[in-house]
């Protein structure tokens, strides 16, 4: 079992609401800033993008990490920190 | 023999790249993007086209290399568009080159809008287009906002009323939630889109119908624009009553007293029906049973009934005066049906508690008579 972090857990625990898209489990400050720019600052924008590609890991991972540089640990926790936020809520 | 076009711009890339198949030129490998595919074409085919352009392709080859790099960061149709137009179009594009949004890459399109007090999202591949016209609107509007706002056409009258709300406060979304209101608008916008051919048939009867109402209906609506969105609710069917609700959530003119008079004006109009806050009423149910605690009758059982009244149970302060009237007469009915239903299961009741009996004498002995036999201890 994977051991999930602090934050997965914060975030998959309740509903994201209007956090910030730093929020999400394997989003650093840098990550973050970079998807603000873009206009992904808030989680759900984020989320929004997952839903679009299907909610298919390996496509948003791809696109995360060909987008925004993130790396592949980044790109893999984003993942599957919004799925399982999906499973709970939506 | 074709004659090959000076702007491929227009073309798809599919076409380009059977164009250029068809003409024997070799493609790059893989997928590409459009630009990469226009310059071919226009290096290869346009050059067949007007031999005297020959000198042509060498020269935009250049030009178009240069670009390039600053052009990579946009994505597919914006570039190339620009450097077609670059040769014949060099004095309109100094001015502006946002006077063509298309042309505009992602990180302009937000800039430009962003310009206009709007924040948009993330603008991909499937938002690009939304924002490109949003940003066509704008621009519009924009000199237009300085003029007071007459409303010539009811066709422009949806976006007016934005255009209202944009006099009231500068953005006719909140700064906190720009991205969520922004997306809700770009929904309401094609919505409008929609009801704006029904208005415009409907003008002439609502105007007719205004100038009425409007002598009925107290000073405030003496703007142009409030007595035309509401002539909007009003000519728009009930049915559909989320579209001017929303639209009146736009513009933020006095909308409480917009819906007051909105609901007056609909009152006199429908009078039968109910009055609810989102103007959707159902249609008059069958009694409440259960509810309110009316008896709760046989038909009850029924599978309709049951529905029904879990159904209804929410309306029931609007449908309170007719169900009454209902039970009372239905009440005399099933009150005997509901004694015989009593008597016919006490019956079968009793028959399965004797059948249940171990020791069976005489099952009867108990009520003819004989105290204190052998009662079953189970």
């Amino acid at each position: 079992m994977v051991t999930r972090t602090q934050k997965f857990k914060a975030f998959v625990s309740e509903p994201m609401g209007d956090k910030d898209v730093t929020a999400v489990d394997g989003i650093n400050d840098e990550l973050g800033l970079k998807l603000a720019t873009k206009g992904f600052d808030k989680a759900y924008i984020l989320l929004g993008q997952f839903l679009l590609l299907k909610k298919d890991h390996a496509v948003f991972q791809r696109w995360l990490k060909g987008s925004y540089g993130a790396s592949p640990s980044q790109a893999q926790q984003c993942a599957s920190c919004l799925m399982d936020w999906c499973y709970a809520f939506l | 023999m074709p004659e090959f076009l000076a702007d491929p711009s227009v073309l798809t890339k599919e076409k380009l790249k059977s164009e250029l198949i068809a003409n024997n030129v070799s493609l790059p490998g893989g997928e590409q993007r459009k630009d990469v595919y226009v310059q071919l074409y226009l290096q290869h085919l346009t050059a067949r086209n007007a031999p005297a352009a020959l000198a042509q392709p060498d020269f935009s080859s250049d030009e178009e290399r240069e670009p390039t790099p600053l052009g990579a960061r946009s994505r597919g149709g914006a570039a190339p568009g620009r450097k077609a137009t670059k040769k014949t179009d060099k004095p309109r594009l100094e001015e502006k080159d946002d006077l063509d949004v298309t042309e505009l890459s992602n990180e302009d399109l937000q800039e430009q809008l962003v310009k206009y007090g709007v924040t948009p999202g993330p603008i991909l591949a499937t938002t690009r287009k939304i924002y490109e016209k949003k940003l066509q609107k704008l621009k519009e509007q924009g000199p237009e906002l300085g003029s007071s706002t007459p409303l010539p056409t009811v066709s422009s009258s949806a976006e007016n009323t934005k255009q209202n709300g944009n006099n009231d406060s500068d953005q006719y979304s909140d700064n906190e939630e720009d991205p969520k209101v922004e997306f809700r608008l770009e929904k309401r916008e094609p919505l409008k889109a929609k009801t704006k051919t029904p208005v415009t048939l409907k003008q002439r009867r609502v105007v007719e119908h205004n100038q009425q109402v409007v002598n009925r209906v107290p000073g405030n609506f003496k703007h142009a624009a409030p007595t035309l969105s509401i002539s909007e609710f009003s000519d728009l069917p009930r049915r559909t009553p989320k579209k001017p609700l929303m639209t009146a959530e736009v513009v933020e003119k006095t909308p409480a007293e917009e819906r007051r008079v909105e609901r007056d004006i609909l009152k006199e109009m429908f009078p039968y029906e109910v009055s609810t806050p989102t103007g959707i009423s159902a249609s008059c149910r069958r009694p409440i049973k259960g509810a309110a605690g009316r008896p709760i009758e046989l038909s009850d059982f029924r599978m309709e009934e049951s529905f029904s009244s879990k159904y209804v149970s929410k309306y029931v302060p609007s449908a309170d005066d007719k169900p009454e009237k209902r039970i009372t007469k239905k009440r005399s009915i099933p009150m005997w049906i509901k004694i015989l239903l009593f008597v016919v299961v006490s019956v079968f009741l009793f028959v399965v508690y004797q059948s249940m009996e171990t020791n069976q004498g005489n099952p009867f002995s108990k009520y003819l008579g004989v105290s204190d036999t052998d009662i079953p201890t189970d």
